[in-house]
């Protein structure tokens, strides 16, 4: 028996026929928990109750099969890095508190072998307080096999940061929520994301920043490639709820087509119930630049070099944004790994 | 004349419908240093832009062989490795690109693969010259260079490749004296440590004070005007192109 | 800036509020069953085929469901709107003609004066039946066709109407699609022979004065090879505490190499429920233009649609919403690119105020193949104040790599810093920000004919007066 749960849900929805307003997985009735080393149960599971980008129907999922939340041992001033290599179906909801003045470094790494098949549900929930900071860093790449959702939700208080880098790169087919909810005054949310999808893989994606309080900050950055039958689907949310005078949204994106296969929707939504606020958007969609690609052959390089060149740049992007020196030599040498793979 | 590498005869291009070569020659031989002159829309670029192929400069007649090989057959990136480099009037802004990245790309296209250390350790040999520092190597390939840093970043290229033959195309325009001064610097490096052959596209002389000039052509109206010596050039410095406008 | 002041303080609604007494020669009682749609067809005297097309679509009608998506509706109720109301004139090809009641509130709106001053022809409709149409001889002697819509399905041009009617808006597509087949009444149909320019406008303008009735003309027209043409679409109603139901459709086919602009400045009353479906389908070396402003209704659902079908077709879309208090008005537009090398250029702007909820919703659906598509799409929009709601809600879908989209969004208020510097200039307040509010719809001004332009401008500044404190 499997069941149908909705994720990544449009607030408000649009056009049927777009086929954006939602998406359908089927998970089996039932999954056994994932383990990661260091992690203890938390207290209060009610105390972890928080919206998360995939939604209601995940996080009730999850409650029915047991999937009671973990708390992480990330402690300041140092890398705390999660290697999960799924080799069965799992499901995890780890959870991350940032006490007043706290800076967490947190660095996951997704895999799994080629020839495993599997699906793997990983939930992250942050908590924020004052004046803390948040850096995860995600690289997500798993095998063939591993359909994979990854759910993110974050309560964010005064003055603190969270900020998000993913990588997306390999698997099949991956679903991605992230939820940001800016509670606090000057909060600041921040996500950069950089994405290789070819060969059919598919990522559908619903990340939603709202904000509630006075002077919050959020930036979306998104840059990647597609090719060769590759669906993407990017929602974007930025979401000024009364009251939240003074605040700051904006939401960027940068994809290039590589070839006539693949479909990529964007859906950049500003939701605005208040009058103080600057709220931005900006997309450009299409194939490399010519100027571009004749410079680069004029050094010798041939056109398909030249394309996986500015394949991984897009990754590249999101990851020059990786706050700790430790996470950021990590991720590089990911990426050099597959430089010397060409 | 030594051996000639570069042959073009008759060439017609056209840009957009609009002929801007009407019937241009020019040889060059291995080693020598040609320059070209001319007003503003003699075609000075676009000969630098055909050589190099790029797709909106249209070859409607005449014929242009490398090496005896017919260059206007090939693609872009085959003229590089056969061993032709342009640098850049406006060069390309590629974000997510590191330069180190782009050269060593661009070596290994061209047959010349190093170790990360070792191409770090000659890139760094090469940036002294240009008076340039080795974090610009960790940079995004021109994303908020400079005028002048963008220029370096092309010699620098140039120095790294080695061709064999190195079109300068407008190299020097927009830059101060110190720029201009280091630049020099570096094709001078070029002429020295590789003996390719260059072809400088310029409308001003300065690049060529302190080089070895063999050969100066004049182009105007798309095609060559006048040709000489290096004195060539002190007598345009002295009275302009207005004699061969005329003519 | 006294003068300002004078503007503002000149302008009131009651030009469009004042409501005729209903002498009809036919009102059809309320709700909607095969019997009203009988008689409709009846009363207007349909060609069979027209009958049955009707009653097929309130089977299509019952079968859909109301969409999901967009603002509520449950203040609209079948049953309690009457789908036709025939005012007691037939068509007159002089105002002198028209009764005398209708005639003045046309007057007031200043349609005939505008007439004489800038238009080649008017279509005026009251109710569900067309009163006057005129169009001027010289555009007549050119071949232009421009009729009302029952004439036209009798007459020379049956065929070319039976063979678009409905084609590009088919019924099935949505639910307000059905009860429009199976209930339209009135509207125009134009036809520009090949290779005619027509140099002045066209122009319908529709007047709901009946409380409680719909109004669901149709509007066909077919620019032919080479032809260009502006048609100009007004719209207003008295305001009832009942609800009003416009469900009209529009469709339009821009041949090969020709040119159709199409511009609209609605000012439905705020009790109006405004439904509406427009579209137009471009083919080669054609150009499809969009003018679009949005200032009355209770609620509204318009996104003017456009299908690039041909190779170079070109499309541009400019509009303004203006979204005031009880106002829910969900406005936008739709383009596919289909053709090879086509463009579209879109520029929405959205105004919100006194509580009033307005939503940007657009959709750019790039097809496999349709190489060399271009899109520039840029929303902006202003909140006035912090009871109101504006959402924009883009998608994009993009299948080709020859492609160059460009989407840019934007929400932000008034800056004061603009308020108080027209203020140190002796502006008041209001009249400060009713003059940059009326900047911020300059996009759309700019591109409407002069006096339309002035009506614009009347209207934001009317919506305007008492936005302070």
């Amino acid at each position: 028996m499997a069941d149908r749960i909705m994720i990544n849900s449009l607030v408000p929805p649009t056009w049927n026929r777009l086929k954006v307003n939602e998406t359908y997985v089927e998970l089996p009735a039932s999954m056994p928990r994932g383990k990661t080393e260091g992690t203890a149960p938390v207290a209060d599971a009610e105390e972890w109750k928080m919206e998360t980008g995939c939604g209601e129907e995940l996080s009730a999922y999850l409650a029915k099969s047991g999937i009671s939340p973990v708390k992480a041992d990330a402690r300041t001033g140092e890398l705390t890095l999660i290697k999960k290599d799924y080799r069965e179906d799992a499901a995890e909801v780890l959870c991350f508190e940032a006490g007043e003045g706290k800076t967490l470094n947190i660095l996951m790494d997704i895999t799994s072998d080629e020839d495993i098949k599997a699906a793997g549900i990983l939930q992250v929930l942050i908590k924020a307080e004052k004046d803390s900071v948040v850096n995860l860093t995600q690289v997500i790449r798993p095998g063939k096999g591993l359909e994979f959702i990854n759910d993110i939700g974050t309560v964010i208080s005064d003055k603190a940061q969270v900020n998000l880098v993913q990588i997306f790169k390999g698997g099949s087919n991956i679903n991605a929520g992230y939820r940001s909810g800016l509670t606090g005054e000057d909060s600041y949310a921040g996500c950069r994301i950089g994405l290789i999808r070819t060969d059919g893989e598919t990522l559908d994606m619903n990340y939603v920043m709202k904000h509630f309080a006075p002077r919050s900050k959020s930036e979306i950055n998104i840059s990647g490639a597609l090719s060769k039958k590759a669906q993407k689907t990017f929602r974007g949310t930025i979401d000024f709820v009364k009251g939240c005078a003074g605040a700051d949204g904006a939401e960027n994106e940068s994809v290039l087509i590589l070839d006539d296969t693949v479909i990529n929707k964007t859906v950049p939504l500003i939701l605005c119930t208040e009058e103080n606020v600057a709220g931005s958007h900006g997309a450009s969609i299409g194939k490399p630049a010519e100027d571009m690609l004749f410079y680069m052959m004029s050094r010798g390089i041939d056109r398909d070099k030249a394309l996986k060149i500015l394949e991984r740049a897009s990754l590249e992007a999101a990851v020059s944004h990786i706050a700790d020196p430790g996470a950021l030599e990590y991720v590089m040498n990911i990426i050099d790994e597959s430089r010397e793979d060409d | 004349m030594s051996q000639e590498i570069l042959k073009v005869e008759k060439l017609h291009v056209k840009v957009q419908d609009k002929e801007i070569l009407k019937g241009l020659d020019l040889e060059i031989g291995e080693g020598e240093t040609h320059v070209i002159m001319g007003p503003n829309g003699a075609g000075k670029s676009t000969l630098g832009n055909t050589l190099m192929g790029k797709s909106e400069y249209e070859v409607t007649s005449g014929s242009v062989t490398f090496f005896g090989e017919n260059l206007l057959e090939m693609a872009t990136d085959e003229r590089a490795r056969k061993g032709l480099f342009m640098s850049f009037q406006n060069p390309i802004e590629v974000p997510g690109v590191r330069l180190s990245e782009f050269i060593r790309n661009s070596c290994e296209a061209l047959g010349n693969r190093m170790s990360l250390w070792n191409f770090k350790k000659a890139a760094a040999e090469q940036m002294k010259v240009l008076n340039m520092d080795p974090g610009y190597l960790d940079r995004e390939l021109n994303v908020g260079f400079s005028g002048g840093e963008k220029k370096k970043a092309e010699i620098l290229q140039l120095l790294m490749m080695k061709p064999k033959l190195a079109i300068l195309d407008e190299t020097d325009s927009g830059l101060d004296v110190d720029a201009v001064r280091t630049v020099s610097e570096g094709v001078k490096a070029y002429q020295e440590q590789v003996g390719g052959s260059l072809l400088i596209i310029t409308h001003s002389t300065r690049i060529l004070d302190a080089l070895n000039v063999d050969r100066v052509h004049v182009i105007a109206d798309g095609h060559v005007v006048a040709e000489g010596d290096r004195f060539l050039v002190d007598e345009i410095n002295e009275s302009g192109f207005e004699k061969y406008l005329k003519a | 800036m006294s003068e300002e002041k004078t503007i503002v303080d000149d302008i009131n609604r009651s030009v469009y509020d004042v409501i005729d007494k209903e002498d009809n020669a036919t009102r059809l009682e309320e709700g909607l069953n095969e019997d009203i749609i009988r008689r409709i067809s009846e009363e207007k005297d349909d060609p069979d085929w027209m009958r049955e097309f009707r009653l097929n679509c309130l089977k299509i009608y019952k079968e859909l469901k109301v969409p999901q998506w967009g603002p509520g509706i449950d203040g609209l109720d079948m049953d309690h709107i009457s789908t036709y109301v025939r005012p007691n004139t037939r068509m007159q090809t002089s105002w002198d003609d028209v009764p005398e009641d209708i005639k003045n509130t046309f007057e007031r709106l200043g349609i005939p004066q505008a007439e004489r001053a800038s238009l080649a022809g008017v279509g005026a409709q009251y109710d569900s039946e067309l009163v006057y149409h005129n169009v001027m001889k010289e555009v007549e002697e050119q071949g232009v066709v421009y009729t009302d819509f029952e004439s036209a399905l009798k007459g020379e041009y049956s065929d070319m109407v039976r063979e678009h009617f409905m084609k590009l808006l088919v019924p099935t597509d949505h639910k307000f699609n059905a009860l429009h087949g199976a209930v339209w009444s009135g509207g125009s149909f134009v036809y520009v022979p090949k290779g005619v320019k027509v140099s002045i406008p066209l122009q319908s303008y529709f007047r709901l004065n009946a409380k409680g009735a719909g109004q669901f003309e149709h509007t066909l027209i077919i620019v032919d090879e080479g032809a260009d043409l502006h048609f100009i679409e007004g719209c207003s109603a008295p305001k009832y505490n009942v609800a009003n139901l416009h469900s009209g459709c529009v469709e339009l086919f821009v041949s090969k190499n020709a040119r159709l602009r199409y511009s609209t400045i609605e000012n439905w009353s705020k009790n109006m429920y405004n439904l509406n479906s427009k579209r137009a389908i471009v083919e080669e070396n054609a150009r499809m233009e969009w003018v679009s402003g949005s200032f009355g209704s209770h609620t509204s659902y318009l996104y003017p649609s456009t299908i690039l079908k041909g190779d170079n077709s070109t499309m541009e879309y400019t509009g303004i919403t203006f979204a005031g208090e009880g106002q829910n008005l969900d406005t936008g537009m739709k383009v596919m690119h289909v053709g090879k090398n086509t463009s579209s250029v879109v520029n929405t702007k959205s105004i919100a105020k006194s509580g009033g909820v307005s939503t940007t919703r657009t959709s750019v659906q790039v097809m496999p193949g349709a190489k060399g598509a271009k899109s520039v799409v840029s929303c902006e929009s202003l909140m006035v104040d912090n009871i109101s709601r504006s959402d924009t809600i883009p998608v994009m879908d993009i299948r080709t790599d020859d492609a160059d989209i460009g989407h840019e969004a934007s929400i932000g208020s008034i800056p004061d810093d603009a308020v108080f510097y027209l203020m140190s200039r002796g502006m008041t307040e209001e009249d400060a920000r009713a003059l940059i509010v009326s900047g911020f719809a300059d996009n759309v001004s700019r591109e409407l004919p002069m006096e339309y332009a002035a009506e614009m401008n009347n209207l934001i500044r009317l919506e305007m007066k008492g936005s302070i404190g």
